[in-house]
Formats: C-alpha cells, structure tokens, sequence
C-alpha cells in the first residue's frame, strides 16, 4: 500500500524555486565576504576612515530612529484605531517614500532643507545647517524609511483588540493609562521590529543621504566612494563588514523578538 | 439604579433606540434579543465606551451620560472574556483599583490604590478568587486557561473594583454545556450574595429565564417588551417576541369576538384557517393590523382518544382538538410531537385510519414518560387540551413597547 504523501508535488517545485531565489541572495553575499584576504579584510577594515563612517551611518539612523518613534508611534495608533475623512490619502502619504527614487527624495529635501530651501535659510541664519553633517544624514535616512516603523507600529497596534482598551477604562484606567498598561505592552514588539526595520533601512540608505550629506561619509557612501575612485577590490573589504554586521543585526532581532510572540496572538481578533 | 432615557445610538448603519429602561438597585435585568439586535452596543454605551447622539443615562441619582468609562464604575464582562494576555490572572484581577471596606471616618466604597507587586498574595484577592473557584490559577497567564476559567477571571476582575453596576454581554455563550450550566449557578449566587445591579444581554432563552428578574426583549435596536420572564414568554407583545420566546404555535387570526360581549378571560376566536378557539389572555391589541394566535408547545396536554368508542367530549369550552401523530422528535429534554387535526367538518376520522393530510399541525411538547406511558407512535390518534389561558393573542407587527 502506498503511502499518503506528506509533501504534495506542488510543495517540491515550490521549494525548489523558492532554494533558486535564497541562492540568488546568498551567493553574491557570500562570494563578496570571502573575495578579500582576512590580510586585505584587516587593512581595509581598520582603516579609521572605515570606522568612522560606521560610526556616522549607525549614529544618524538610531537618531532618525528616536525620532519616528517620538512623531510616528501616536500616528500609527491614530491610523489603527480611527476612521476619518481623507485617511487613505494619508496612508498614502505615509508610504509615498517607499516608491520614489531616493534620489529624488534627495533633491526633494534639498528644496527644503538646502541652504537655499524653504526651511534651510531660516534655520542657516540661525546656525542651523542640514547639508554636509549629520543633520542632513538623519534628515534624509528619517525621510526614505519612516514608513518601516510607522506602517508596522500601526499594523500592531490593529492587532491589539480595542475592547482590551475598553475593559481597562472601566477598571478605572483613563486614556494614558490605558495605552501605558494594555496597548502598549502588547504592541511593543511590533514597533521595536518596526524600529529595527527602519534603522537598517537607514544604515543602507544611500541615494537621498548622498545628495544631502555627502560628507561625513556614511558607509554607503563611502563604498561607492572607493568604487568609483579606486575599484572593485578597495570597495570590497568595507561592503564585507556591513555585510556581515547587517547579517548578525538581523539574526540577533529575530531571535530576541521571535520566542515570545506566541502569548500575544491570545489578545488579538475578536470583535472590533 | 440605571435608567435610560430617550437614548439613541449609531453604531455603522446601525442604531439602537431605548426610549426608557430601567433597572432597580439589586436588580438582576436581562436584555433579551437575537443576534445583531444591538445588545452589545448598548452595553458599551452604558458602560461609557461608546456616546449616544441623544438621549441621558443615569446610574441612581447620577447623570452619567458625559463621564468617561473611567469614572462610571461599571464593570464589564464580554463573552470572549478579553482578558489582558500579558498579565498574569493575579494582574488582571487587580488591574484596577480593588476596593477595600473602607477605615473608619472616610466614605464608604471610596477607591483605595493598593499598589503593585505581590498581588497574588493580597488578602482581598484571595478572597475574590475564593468566591470564584479561581485560587489555584493566580499566577498563570491567559493563554492557558479553560473558557470556564478564563470567564470566572473576567468576572473576578469586573467585581474587584465592586462596580455599582455588573454589565454582562453574554457571559455564558462562548462556553460548553456542563459549564454554562455551572457558570449560570455562579451568577445567580453571586447576585444574590453581593446584592449587584446587573445588566446581562444574551440570546439564550434559557439564560434569560434562568436569571431575569427582568426581561427586556431587544429586536432590530428597539425595546419590544419588558417584564418578568413569566410574562414575557408565556404573553408575547407581537409574532416577533413570540418567535424569539419559542411559542411554536402561531396561527393567523380571522376574527375576535369583541371584549365588550365577552369578559377578557374567554374570548371566542376563529383562526385563518377556521379552526374555533377559546383565547384567554392577551393585552389589548388596539389596532394592530393583523393578530396571531401564540400558543406554547409546553402547555397543551395530550391524551390518547379512541375515536371508534372513545371518551365523552369536554365541555366544548375546553378548547379540545382531535387529530393523530404525525411526527415525534425526540429532544435532550422533552419529545416533540407533531399532531395532525383531523378534519372537524366530519367529526370523524377518515375510514382506514388515513392520514388526513390538510389538517392543521400543533407541536406539543411531552416528556418521554408520558410518550411511552400512552404509547404514542406516528399515526396514533390522540386529543389535545389546551386551556383558554394559553391561548395567547399578539399583534403581528411590531406594537408599542408593553411593560407588564
């Protein structure tokens, strides 16, 4: 008698499409790792330009971070809980980042925050500058990926049943205390994965922080840098480490964020 | 203690009109009604969580209609129990300000914060899960408790801050058998025990009966009927209240014999389909368009009649019916059986002991004693009592709210 198959025929092609497109990923990541000599990989790595603008890249996409928690978080809940007039057009606005070039997203900024621009020329004559410092790095890198964290705090905060909220304010708890006590704690995870999505969105970010800041270098730059001026293998030893940095950032998140999201779907669904 | 006046609520494209309720301190009310009959939006609206458009509520004395849920102090208890998943069940129950007696030379039932941490070991939580069954699951979460539990939690955390009002919104409906059963027990000794004010919504009409003190019948956002539950299913206002109270025999009505030639107790009624009946209750049924008949299945008594020979009719008055057995169901709690009339014109039945197939169909409930004892079987020929008092009339649309 033969056996009921635990793998449909169907699910064996998948897969194997599904290893093309993993190896598609890995293989360039792997070959760019392994081209430079652990010699070559040391002197380039160590270089304290190198240092630096990992510096600068990390330090401008954890403060563009803070600051789309701070504006972006009670955003997200409005969108999550509200209906109201023009909301999609303000989805809309929330994600139109995602889809232009960030070169235009660059130049858009430029318009504003340049030192000619409609916010630049004020704030100049103040001592304010936003071009060619970490200012403008933040200013771009918050600009091109706010949508990571704002779409997914407000996906986590749909997911956090309102009648949670509801109960707790007829315990007694008013709006704050709610929010502090219930939403919040249930949501949290969503929006530390969000805020995690964003700040490597930033470090990666390229297009708008080159046209904004192209000095101090961030890491992108930089690579492009010593592409354009010195060739693929000066470029190599620098993309290696981001690489493997993005990789353990990624693996370390997951695996603090994953275990526990099990006790939390128990809050979710349910009539709204 | 609650009162509601002239509310009007939308919610979507549905609203919820309830022109006057009220519920007495201690008063267990429940408010009956099938589904999307807006149970749910009113019990959110009393509790805070949702504004009326119009209309004030009052809790005693208190206008309460502009509060915030927060300062309302009504306890809330929702069928999927919603309890919050990242606490502890000790957590939970103490979410809010649990209220102790209060020292002496302050005011009685004022609110006293009790701090965190320990929970699980504090004197009035322990004593709040005595009273629930609960003390062995204060220190584990949700996820892994029974519905029954995870109900008695949620009962645990709405009566923590001793509301002055225990809003239920089907409490018992997510539940399986044997624990609704335990659960409803729980409810009624808790009411009688803490003296609270509730306000349960539910579909069930066994609940309703169970635990009402009062009823109030919910259809389509709009109060139909309040009175006790005796009242209520045994005198349905209209078809529709008469349908959700499980009358299973409603009959279009011809004609009425006025109430100024005969007394209210025994009204002369002709049925649509001819059928003679004495009819005793029934409100004044003004000028409703159409009538029906309601009368409950429970209430018709059956006995086996020998049409060859057979027994001395009753005094006409009776409301006696000949006919046969045309189909038994048999229920968990009581046997269903379909009885066929045979047709009076004749005053026989047909030769042969055919089955007469246009005769009216009654269903009568019996107890599976009486259907062996009198050895009912499809085709056996039976006559069915039906005192005058269970003939009900109703109108058949929708009348003005009746409170009895």
């Amino acid at each position: 008698m033969k056996r009921a198959r635990v793998f449909s025929r169907m699910e064996w092609v998948f897969t194997f499409v599904g290893l093309l497109l993993l190896l598609f990923i890995l293989i360039p990541l792997v070959a760019t790792i392994f081209a430079s000599s652990p010699d070559e990989f040391a002197e380039g790595v160590g270089d304290k330009g190198v240092l630096r603008s990992l510096w600068v890249t990390f330090l401008a996409a954890f403060i563009a971070t803070v600051i789309a928690l701070l504006l972006g978080v009670p955003l997200a809940y409005l969108m999550a809980r509200r209906e109201f007039l023009g909301k999609s057009l303000i989805q809309g606005l929330i994600d139109l980042p995602i889809i232009i070039p960030h070169t235009a997203a660059g130049v858009a900024l430029l318009m504003v925050f340049g030192r000619r621009g409609l916010l630049g020329e004020t704030l100049a004559s103040a001592g304010v500058y936003f071009t060619e410092n970490l200012a403008g790095i933040v200013i771009a890198m918050l600009f091109v990926s706010l949508p990571l964290l704002v779409d997914t705090a407000q996906e986590s905060f749909v997911s956090v049943d309102r009648r949670l909220e509801g109960v707790a304010r007829t315990l007694g708890a008013g709006p704050w205390s709610a929010f502090r006590r219930v939403t919040l704690p249930l949501a949290w995870r969503g929006i530390v994965a969000g805020s995690v999505l964003m700040w490597a969105r930033g470090i990666s970010e390229f297009g708008a922080v080159v046209i904004l800041a192209y000095n101090p270098k961030t890491v992108s730059v930089l690579i492009y840098e010593r592409f354009a001026g010195f060739g693929l293998s000066a470029a190599l030893p620098v993309t290696a480490l981001l690489l493997i940095l993005a990789l353990l950032i990624l693996v370390l998140t997951r695996a603090v964020l994953l275990p526990r999201r099990k006790r939390e779907r128990a809050g979710q669904g349910g009539r709204r | 203690m609650i009162r509601l006046d002239g509310l009007r609520v939308r919610a979507g494209d549905f609203s919820l009109a309830i022109d006057d309720l009220s519920i007495s301190a201690g008063e267990y009310a429940i408010v009956f009604g099938p589904t999307a009959a807006g149970k749910t939006v009113l019990l959110e609206t009393v509790a805070g969580l949702r504004g009326p458009r119009e209309g004030r509520i009052w809790f005693g004395e208190r206008e309460v209609t502009a509060e915030p849920p927060e300062r309302r102090g009504a306890g809330l208890v929702y069928q999927d129990y919603v309890l919050f998943p990242h606490l502890t069940v000790a957590e939970n129950i103490t979410f809010g300000r649990v209220r102790r007696p209060a020292p002496p030379g302050r005011p009685a039932g004022e609110r006293i914060a009790v701090g965190r941490g320990r929970r699980a070991d504090r004197p009035e939580v322990r004593a709040l899960a005595a009273l629930l069954g609960i003390e062995g699951l204060l220190k584990r979460y949700p996820e892994g408790l029974s519905g029954g539990e995870q109900q008695r939690v949620a009962l645990a955390r709405a009566l923590a801050t001793r509301p002055e009002v225990l809003l239920l919104d089907e409490p018992l409906s997510a539940l399986d058998g044997p624990t609704r059963l335990e659960l409803r027990r729980e409810l009624k000794r808790l009411h009688e025990g803490l003296g609270a004010t509730v306000l349960h919504v539910t579909h069930d009409l066994d609940e309703a009966l169970a635990l009402g003190q009062k009823v109030a019948v919910l259809i389509g956002g709009e109060l139909r009927q309040v009175g006790t539950p005796e009242g209520v299913a045994r005198s349905p206002v209209d078809l529709a209240v008469a349908r959700l109270v499980k009358s299973a025999n409603l009959f279009a009505v011809a004609t009425v014999e006025t109430a100024s030639s005969a007394p209210r107790a025994s009204r002369r009624i002709v049925l649509e389909n001819g059928l003679g009946l004495s009819a005793g209750t029934g409100q004044a049924l003004g000028h409703a368009d159409r009538v029906y008949a309601a009368i409950r299945a429970d209430e018709i008594t059956l006995e086996p009649w020998e049409p060859a020979g057979g027994a001395a009719r009753p005094a006409a008055s009776e409301n006696v019916l000949d006919g046969r057995v045309s189909a038994i169901q048999i229920q968990s709690a009581y046997v269903v059986v379909e009885v066929r009339l045979t047709p009076s014109a004749e005053g026989a039945v047909a030769a042969g002991g055919a089955q007469p197939e246009a005769g009216t169909a009654f269903a009568v409930h019996v107890s599976r004693a009486e259907l062996e004892r009198n050895g009912l079987m499809v085709g056996t020929p039976v006559r069915m009592l039906i005192p005058p008092t269970s003939v009900h009339l109703c109108a058949g649309a929708p009348s003005r709210p009746v409170v009895s």
